[in-house]
């Protein structure tokens, strides 16, 4: 009886040391993982197809989600009736150096698409690229203008959407579905 | 239901050279009422007689086919004699679930058999089972038998049947017991005793427990809990594995259900045995089930898998110590509706007007994609108890737990299968507790503890972690004093426990650098109670409890998306510690057996009460606008009652109607409380059908649930207004066919049976989908 006794005392010492040693295994300043897949940038460019300078809109938040607003600009105005050749890029400068999101955008293009959607201007978009499928993707579109006016546009960019539901690949995103990675607006002035 | 057996008139006379035959008498009555049982059943397995119970409730065993003890009787009394061994009793009482008793027959027996009538009316009969654990505090109980019969419920969908009791919903495969309005880190869940040690800030993280680990599953509507670590303002569920049987025989059942939404199958088994080296009991529980429906869609994505096992051994040393282990062992994998993963305000505004959720097809499939979860809990509980010679007991605990909880989003460029949340959670806790008689009626209970917690963002995720790094150190300490005497009984006590809390966290800005923050808290309780017999038919009761809670991890320094809700959640450095102040009053009215009306009334204002609060703006991201919650403080008031009213009009008829009322109110702002679960109204009638040659403990049960329209809320507070009331029906039937000393339980319910299209205000996932369907659960449990 004794023996069970003490033997049950010597378990629970050495439990109390194994917990008093599990407590000094302190992590030190360990931030955790960063982040990978976060878009921090958008940048639109389009450039008149008859040559001239091109109309650069820039999105930046750089703090992500955080509280920091974001940067927005618009280098100039379009000019108008004139036809211009898009290209968006995506970034996150959350890494060092930034990382381009495009090109995993444009790896899973038929998981993807970036709509277009004009307001009060007079802009509108065509897409010039297609995933394997025959689908738009719209990381490479044309814009037309037509007289002048001023609206916004907004650019946003879908993870997995429907995109042979009606009207999607003609560039309305009414019932395109998905969830939004990218929804961003720029004031444009077409003179 | 539990069953108490006492000895008594112990008659070690008839001892003789030749086989000894002895008689086996005794009296059947309620536990919580000690009115005698009449007419219950009692059957002898191995000798294939039984006897039924007079109407005093007493019985004697004998071949003869009258049995019942007659005054006068000149009854053969060689029939009575039983040849002394081991004996297996099967007691049965009509609403009662069947007993099953080993006895070693060695002398002349009176038996003193109490079964509990009704589960409503357990409340501290129940308590009183758990290691001594007496209160004047409230509680609600669900047996054995209904977890088996609704067996295909997680914890929270079992529990959600209890007065005062609802669930916070993430859709139909997570749920969060809510207790008198609060829930996660406002509530204690103990598994075994032990404080369950998981990721339970979070509204989407069910509590890692297989409900078929109990014996049955209690929850505290009380003001405190002292003995008990863990944060709670009063409430606490007890999943309670309860002790193994002293039978020397391999006893168990084998338990098979079929759930016909979501195809579900589920396997159950329950090994028990005292050996002679140690006795032991296995668990072991295998879940799997595929999408599920609402009345007009399948829920995409919402299957669910589960492996559970534990494993109990208890010893008795001598006649001082004993120990027990105890270790279970919880795994889940579990799909989340596609369609409520959005990206930001403009998805959920699409989502809300849609009928059915994006991504649904009409086709079934067990597949579980992203989003979904993967959780695995270890829990690891060693127990030493010593006997002390003055009455006392000394107890020394350790446990260990481990959770592990993996979450799994969809994402670009091949990340689906890296989790976007990867936490481990290491818990170690030791404690010695004490306790001892006072006197004759007093009894003194005091212990120390010390809990430590380790939580690690495993790296690779790619994802900012959505609460950081910490590790939390918590001594503490407890004293209380309960007095019981004739009809009075009270209580009092408190509670210290000393925290620190350190973080490792990065901050908010760019660039992001590591930081550390270091906390110092207390934490205290204080707790009055007694509970005063009137008379025979009245009780009364009342409870005053203080808790202190300081704000924890998740509260100070959680950053980042909730998806789902699409909501930005930022903690808030400058948290105080909450105070609440819980009062509860109940009566229990019984005026004879066919009548029992219980109401519990409770206030608890809660000053600084920490909540969720959004911004006045959105935050303007490249995903688009999100609304913005920070923790803040503000003081609530929440005020409620609980009425039950149990009518019996005969022995085989009962009709029980619950009433839940709850108001919770922020003071500060004058605005209504979100969240808080909207007052309820049931009622079962139950029928208890007489046994025929085969088919024995029949029952059939049909229940209907309202659950009326929250009301009250705070329209700028939430997406969506609440949803309509709605009401269910749920029926039932149950028997037990006994072949030999074997027993086959065939258990059908019919859920949601005229198949209500609803939406619940307490489900995350109301914003997307309908509630469930219809689903038929059948289910047949052998037991041997």
């Amino acid at each position: 009886m004794l023996i069970k006794q003490s033997y049950l005392i010597w378990l629970f010492a050495g439990l109390t040391l194994l917990v008093f040693t599990a407590c000094d295994d302190d992590d030190g300043g360990d931030p955790g993982p960063g982040e990978e897949e976060v878009i921090t940038q958008v940048t639109l460019t389009l450039a008149p197809n008859g040559g001239g300078t091109a109309v650069v809109m820039n999105f930046l938040d750089a703090d992500g989600d955080g509280p920091v607003a974001p940067i927005v600009t618009v280098s100039g105005p379009l000019a108008a009736n004139t036809t211009y050749t898009g290209a968006i890029v995506f970034l996150n400068t959350l890494e060092s150096p930034a990382e381009d999101i495009t090109e995993e955008v444009a790896d899973e293009d038929d998981e993807h698409q970036v709509f277009y959607e004009v307001s009060g201007a007079n802009l509108s978009f065509t897409y010039n690229d297609q995933d394997d499928d025959g689908n738009p993707l719209g990381l490479d579109v044309t814009a037309m203008s037509g007289d002048a006016s001023m609206g916004t546009l907004k650019v946003t960019l879908r993870h997995e959407p429907v995109k042979d539901a009606a009207g999607v690949s003609d560039g309305d995103i009414t019932n395109a579905g998905g969830e939004t990675d990218v929804e961003v607006t720029f004031d444009v002035t077409v003179q | 239901m539990r069953l108490l057996l006492a000895l008594i008139g112990l008659l070690p006379f008839a001892l003789s050279g030749q086989q000894a035959s002895f008689s086996i008498r005794g009296q059947v009555v309620d536990a919580s009422s000690e009115e005698p049982l009449a007419f219950a059943n009692i059957y002898l397995e191995e000798l294939g007689f039984g006897a039924q119970a007079d109407d005093g409730g007493y019985f004697r065993l004998s071949r003869a086919n009258s049995s019942a003890i007659d005054e006068e009787s000149d009854f053969d009394r060689s029939n009575e004699k039983i040849p002394g061994g081991e004996y297996h009793l099967r007691i049965s009482h009509v609403g009662c679930e069947p007993q099953r008793l080993f006895l070693k027959l060695e002398r002349d027996t009176f038996l003193l058999i109490e079964l509990i009538h009704h589960a409503e009316l357990l409340n501290e009969v129940v308590i009183q089972g758990q290691q001594g654990e007496v209160t004047t505090q409230n509680s609600v109980s669900i047996s054995l038998e209904e977890i088996g019969l609704r067996g295909t419920s997680d914890l929270a969908g079992l529990l959600d049947n209890l007065n005062g009791i609802s669930s916070l919903r993430n859709g139909s495969t997570i749920g969060k017991p809510i207790i008198h309005g609060l829930f996660g880190n406002r509530i204690a869940i103990l598994n075994n005793g032990i404080a369950q040690s998981g990721q339970q800030w979070g509204n989407d993280h069910a509590p890692e427990i297989d409900p078929f680990v109990a014996s049955h599953l209690s929850v505290i509507k009380g003001v405190s809990t002292l003995q008990f670590g863990g944060s709670s303002l009063g409430g606490v569920v007890l999943v309670e594995p309860g002790s193994i049987q002293d039978e020397p025989h391999l006893h168990g059942h084998l338990h098979y259900l079929y759930q016909s939404n979501g195809r579900g199958h589920a396997l159950n088994t329950r090994l028990e045995q005292a050996g002679s080296f140690v006795n032991w009991r296995f668990i072991g529980t295998v879940r799997h089930q595929g999408d599920q429906r609402t009345p007009d869609y399948f829920l995409k994505n919402t299957g669910k898998r589960e492996y559970n096992g534990a494993l109990q051994l208890e010893k008795k040393f001598d006649d001082q110590w004993s120990g027990n282990l105890y270790y279970s062992l919880f795994n889940t994998e579990l799909g989340i509706l596609r369609g409520s993963h959005i990206g930001n305000l403009t998805d959920l505004g699409a989502a809300m007007v849609r009928d059915e959720p994006l991504f649904t097809t009409n086709e079934f499939t067990y597949e579980i994609g992203a989003p979904r979860q993967k959780v695995s809990h270890h829990l690891l509980k060693i127990v030493a108890r010593q006997s002390l010679a003055n009455e006392g007991s000394l107890r020394f605990t350790y446990s260990f737990q481990i959770n592990d909880r993996r979450e799994f989003d969809v994402r670009r460029g091949g990340r689906t299968n890296i989790p976007a949340l990867d936490l481990v959670q290491t818990t170690h806790y030791g404690s010695a507790d004490y306790n001892k008689q006072v006197g004759r009626y007093g009894l003194l209970r005091a212990g120390v503890q010390f809990n430590y917690v380790d939580n690690d963002n495993q790296p690779g995720t790619g994802v900012l972690p959505l609460i950081p790094n910490y590790q939390s150190w918590r001594p503490g300490a407890y004293l209380s004093y309960l007095h019981e005497r004739a009809e009075w009984q009270f209580e009092f006590g408190g509670r210290y426990d000393y925290i620190r809390l350190g973080v490792n966290t990065i901050t908010r800005e760019v660039p992001r650098e590591p930081i550390e923050y270091d906390y110092n808290f207390h934490r205290f309780s204080l707790v009055a109670g007694s509970r005063y017999q009137v008379n025979p038919e009245l009780r009364l009761s009342a409870n005053l409890g203080f808790t202190r809670r300081p704000p924890e991890a998740n509260e100070l320094h959680s950053f980042g998306l909730h998806q789902g809700v699409s909501g930005i959640e930022e903690g808030n450095l400058d948290l105080k510690a909450e105070n609440s102040l819980k009062a509860t009053l109940g009566v229990d009215w019984s005026p004879g057996r066919a009548l029992f009306v219980q109401l519990l009334t409770y206030a608890q204002p809660i000053s600084d009460f920490i909540f969720l609060e959004p911004e006045a703006r959105f935050r303007q991201t490249v995903r688009g606008a999100f609304p913005v919650f920070v923790y803040r403080q503000t003081d609530a008031l929440l005020t409620g009652a609980d009425l039950m009213v149990s009518v019996e009009p005969s022995e085989r008829l009962k009709l029980v109607t619950q009433y839940s009322y709850l108001r919770g109110q922020d003071v500060d702002n004058g605005n209504p409380l979100i969240f808080m679960p909207p007052n309820r109204l049931s009622s079962s009638l139950q029928l208890a059908l007489s046994d025929g040659e085969s088919f024995k403990n029949s029952k059939l049960e049909i229940r209907g649930e309202y659950t009326f329209r929250q009301d009250r809320f705070t329209p700028n507070l939430d997406f969506q207004p609440p949803p309509d009331g709605f009401f269910l029906v749920t029926t039932s039937g149950s028997t037990h066919l006994n072949i030999g000393r074997q027993s086959l339980h065939l258990s059908l319910r019919l859920e949601n049976v005229f198949n209500v299209r609803y939406r619940d205000y307490l489900n995350r996932l109301r914003y997307f989908a309908d509630e469930l369907g219809r689903n038929l659960v059948a289910g047949v449990k052998w037991e041997f």
